[in-house]
């Protein structure tokens, strides 16, 4: 059936003033009651329903604790046992200092060196073990490093150029 | 439903059943139990059918109350026992048409028709009831839903149409079409109350 109908305004006032007249009449001729064991299960229900939300909270806390203390346990496992390697490795240390003290030899720290110090006492020692491969010694190819920075002679210091042979510059 | 007094409104009581008062929900139930019964009875023709229908209904909206947040309980309430019906009426589509008439409803319809007492008598009211029920019964499955729908939960037409998802013309054609079925079935009984009616509203617009 077609039940579409292009009802003007006035047939929607009409349809609500009669079916808002009809409403008593029918609530009388069609409302019926349910049963009362449909109405006790729903009522069972609802109760079961309102209990429920309050154990899920308690769940949630409880699970919320667990948690919580997992956490902190595993935490102060992994601080205990950073903290006892690092002794354990202090100790480690102690011990190897101690027997270098038996031994002769302290283990002392280096006094702390300025980057130019280090600089050239390693510049020193790399030029001390070439010499010494070369089976050369040391003592007298090595000028302390105060008596490099003096000042040369300019004939010396021509001359050594010259030696290098470079391109463009005359003997003499 | 709006409060009226100290009435609680719908949606009050389902939040204070949220907040564990089940007495709240009961009086929630109280309040539609006779109205969504018989839309249900008179929707499905038999009572195990309805009761089965109208339990899951409170069920659901046990389950889902947290999901209602505004707008009017009975529309939701009603929407839920439709869609509840629609399922239920699908399974049974093998041995019964939805789009056909109910012998049974039909067959009491005439019969009442055929038997029409005087309209004296039939203003008794519960001989009115009972020609209202049957003419009810009568009505197309979608023109019986239209009409019940209007006259029972009292919800408007805009709100049944978005309900349904159909057109407001569409709600509004179904309606028109079911009165003319009830003006036909009831014929001088319909008179005589629409006379009672319009005297009953002059009566009351009078100062």
């Amino acid at each position: 059936m077609k039940t579409t109908l292009q009802a003007p305004i006035e047939d929607i006032r009409e349809l609500d003033r009669t079916a808002d007249r009809l409403m008593p009449l029918v609530h009388q001729a069609c409302d019926s009651e349910p049963s009362p064991t449909v109405l006790a299960a729903i009522h069972a229900a609802a109760e079961r329903q309102a209990r429920q939300p309050r154990r899920i909270i308690f769940f949630r806390l409880e699970y919320a604790a667990a948690a919580v203390l997992a956490i902190t346990l595993t935490s102060w496992l992994m601080a205990h046992h950073v903290g006892a390697q690092a002794k354990a490795y202090a100790c480690q240390r102690q011990t190897l200092d101690d027997a270098m003290f038996l031994c002769g030899q302290e283990n002392v720290p280096a006094a702390p060196t300025t980057a130019k110090n280090q600089k050239s006492a390693s510049r020193e020692e790399l030029a001390r073990r070439l010499l010494t491969l070369q089976g050369l010694d040391a003592e007298p190819v090595l000028m302390p490093e105060t008596a490099a920075e003096q000042p040369v002679p300019s004939s010396i210091d021509s001359q050594s150029h010259n030696m290098h042979g470079l391109p463009g510059q005359t003997r003499g | 439903m709006t409060a009226s007094g100290d009435r609680p409104t719908d949606a009050q009581l389902l939040r204070d059943y949220e907040r564990g008062n089940v007495q709240a929900f009961d009086e929630l139930v109280a309040r539609y139990k006779g109205a969504l019964h018989g839309y249900l009875r008179s929707m499905t023709g038999n009572t195990a059918d309805a009761e089965d229908i109208f339990q899951e209904t409170w069920l659901r909206v046990i389950r889902n109350s947290r999901s209602f947040r505004s707008g009017a309980f009975n529309a939701w309430l009603w929407c839920i026992a439709r869609n509840l019906l629609i399922d239920r009426l699908r399974r049974l589509r093998p041995t019964v048409s939805l789009n056909d008439e109910s012998g049974e409803g039909s067959a009491l319809g005439d019969s009442l028709a055929a038997t029409a007492p005087d309209p004296a008598t039939q203003m008794a009211t519960e001989d009115l009831a009972r020609l209202i029920a049957a003419a009810v019964a009568e009505l197309p499955p979608d023109l019986r839903d239209m009409f019940l729908l209007r006259t029972q939960t009292g919800l408007s037409f805009a709100e049944i149409a978005k309900m349904r998802k159909v057109p407001l013309n569409t709600a509004l054609g179904r309606m028109h079409y079911a009165m003319q079925h009830m003006r036909r079935k009831l014929g001088p009984v319909w008179a005589t109350r629409q006379a009672e009616n319009d005297l009953d509203g002059n009566k009351g617009k009078k100062p």
